[in-house]
């Protein structure tokens, strides 16, 4: 069963995103910052992490890393909307760091239902 | 102008020439520190806690950086806003001053220009993020329209207010189970009205 949990200190769109998993059969849960995604995917781990790259207390990146030491089997998603402030590459450097797909709002949340079951085991 | 004036015909005449914009600005005035020594002096009582030395830098400077900050933001009260802060993160964080970093005044100014900038792009990017996913909004918004009353409570209170199954419950006075059921049927006819939205079957 595909479990979803999405890491975005952004409230609307985490409510809406994980409104949208739930009306499409997908069991989602959802996290305001790294730390408590960390601390939700210990206690009920998912089998797809949606994460955003930027947030407060922990970030993206740092989240990214965290998750794939300890749960190298879950699929990471790293999206952002922002734009780089410099030519780094924030993408590519989550992708280094595990994230499996990446994606830059704003997409369709049907587009990112899709990759969901797409990755879904 | 006419002090500034003032101030170039008294280095014409062979005075000390003023070296820092603060020196030009507050040289008519007998309290403002006469050298960078005096201002890092005061940085300095800051950090070692006294509130006065706080008072009377800020009565020095806050002209400037509030200048400053409104001409980043154009908007007064976040100008007043932002001024406080800049003058509250050097309470707090006066210890770390090294006058080998630059003079006070362009340290203050440079944490005031930060500062400006990033709030004015998190307030751009709140705007960008609002304008986003609309259309799923939009659709969401009209198809809630068509639950049933106690399914759309049922789901707002799951989804919007992020309440858990037992809370809603006792808030609605219902029991879990009931809760459950109303959240899965809506979810149910949520799927099929967007894809109805959708123009699939």
């Amino acid at each position: 069963m595909t479990r979803v949990l999405v890491i975005d200190d952004n409230d609307d769109f985490r409510k809406l995103a994980l409104l949208w998993f739930q009306i499409h059969g997908i069991e989602a849960e959802g996290a305001a910052n790294g730390a408590q995604g960390l601390e939700l995917q210990r206690a009920r781990p998912a089998t797809v992490i949606v994460t955003d790259i930027f947030m407060p207390e922990k970030e993206g990146i740092e989240t990214i890393q965290d998750l794939r030491r300890e749960f190298p089997e879950t699929k990471i998603i790293a999206m952002t909307g922002r734009e780089a402030l410099t030519d780094y590459d924030v993408f590519q450097v989550a992708r280094e760091v595990g994230a499996i797909k990446t994606l830059k709002k704003p997409f369709k949340l049907d587009d990112l239902v899709a990759v969901v079951k797409e990755l879904s085991p | 102008m006419g002090a500034l004036q003032e101030n170039l015909g008294a280095n014409q005449a062979g005075e000390s020439r003023p070296r820092t914009l603060g020196e030009v600005l507050y040289a008519t005035a007998s309290s403002a520190p006469a050298s960078e020594q005096e201002w890092f002096g005061l940085v300095r009582a800051i950090a070692a806690g006294d509130q006065v030395a706080l008072q009377a830098l800020y009565e020095r400077s806050h002209r400037l950086v509030f200048t400053l900050l409104m001409r980043l933001t154009g908007r007064r009260e976040m100008a007043e806003e932002l001024t406080l802060e800049v003058f509250h993160d050097l309470w707090r964080r006066a210890y770390r001053y090294d006058p080998g970093e630059g003079t006070v005044i362009a340290r203050l100014m440079n944490q005031a220009r930060s500062r400006a900038l990033a709030r004015l792009r998190s307030e751009q990017r709140k705007k960008d993020e609002k304008a986003e996913f609309e259309d799923e909004r939009q659709a969401l918004r009209t198809a809630l329209d068509a639950l049933a009353p106690e399914e759309r409570q049922a789901i707002e209170a799951a989804f919007f207010s992020e309440l858990s199954h037992a809370e809603i419950a006792l808030r609605l006075n219902q029991s879990v189970e009931t809760i459950g059921a109303r959240i899965g049927s809506g979810l149910h006819k949520l799927r099929q009205a967007l894809a109805e939205g959708r123009g699939k079957p």
